[in-house]
């Protein structure tokens, strides 16, 4: 899955609501969506706003099977982090901060 | 909008397991673990095999917006230069209390002060901009307090113009080290030490 194909499927997650988010311990700090601090529709700008040379994939540590999307926009001159994988037809966000 | 429902399934990463597994949707209390915000009656995702929580579902993130912000609403908190954090020592020196206890009731005394008299906020605006209420914000400092007081205390202090928490603070603790310290405002001072009488103060403040 390449950065085109993986951030609609990321986007279309945000619109329909099925995703999930990731239990972390540092979840205010590291996942703003999760705690509403950002909405799905900022972090669809964000993904938007991506360049294909703010993007990488790698396999998530806990299943290589699973690749970890990893973006980097940067907007309103903020660098943004957002991280997430998919789970069968859901998204799963793991990070989301700048 | 997608929504999912206690008993639903579906699948996560288990950070206890270190493994993709299934998980069944439950209603839960639920604690933020980093400012030990407690949420009741969360839909969350729970682990088949170890029974802990997994996954958050988005539906779940307006519970836990709103109890953030019902905390926030609750509490004050600020960052100060390490001298105004000196001048609560000082005080509770004066007053011969612990400053662990002092602290609150000195900060709920002097935001009462805010509430009640308004030219005591002009006072507080005009030392949050002065000389002694600069410095590198090294020290955090935070307060519990009921919701309608600290409302009360931020509506009168943006009534002139304080804007942020951290300047009331800051104008809050130059006041206090000129009442008490410099002796400014004995009739203050010796209320303040009858706040801090009741947390077991030897002797009241020298005016």
């Amino acid at each position: 899955m390449g950065f085109t194909a993986a951030r609609s499927l990321l986007i279309d997650a945000l619109l329909s609501g099925r995703f999930q988010h990731e239990e972390r311990r540092d979840l205010e700090r590291k996942n703003l969506l999760a705690v509403g601090d950002v909405s799905a529709e900022f972090v669809i700008g964000l993904l938007k706003a991506c360049r294909g040379n703010q993007y990488k994939a790698s396999p998530y540590h806990f299943d290589a099977r699973i690749l970890c999307h990893e973006f980097k926009p940067v907007s309103a001159g903020q660098a943004w982090y957002v991280k997430a994988y998919f789970l069968s037809s859901d998204a799963v966000f793991i990070s989301v901060h700048r | 909008m997608h929504l999912w429902k206690e008993g639903d399934r579906s699948e996560a990463i288990c950070r206890a397991c270190e493994k993709r597994v299934t998980t069944r949707f439950a209603v839960r209390g639920y604690t933020l673990q980093e400012s030990q915000v407690e949420v009741p009656d969360l839909l969350v995702a729970v682990c088949d095999e170890c029974g802990g929580i997994v996954a958050i579902p988005a539906q779940s993130s307006p519970r836990l917006k709103e109890a953030r912000e019902r905390r926030k609403a609750e509490s004050l908190e600020a960052k100060i230069p390490s001298h105004l954090d000196d001048v609560i020592h000082l005080l509770a020196e004066r007053f011969a209390t612990a400053v662990a206890a002092f602290r609150p009731d000195l900060l709920r005394f002097y935001l009462g002060e805010v509430i009640s008299d308004a030219p005591f906020a002009e006072r507080v605006k005009a030392l949050a901009a002065s000389e002694l209420a600069e410095g590198r914000a090294r020290m955090r400092i935070s307060l519990r307090a009921p919701e309608d007081m600290l409302g009360a205390a931020r509506d009168a202090a943006r009534s002139v113009g304080i804007l942020t928490d951290a300047d009331l603070i800051r104008g809050i603790l130059v006041a206090a080290k000129e009442d008490v310290l410099e002796g400014m405002t004995p009739e203050r001072a010796l209320r303040l030490s009858g706040a801090a009488q009741a947390e077991g103060a030897l002797r009241a403040a020298m005016t």
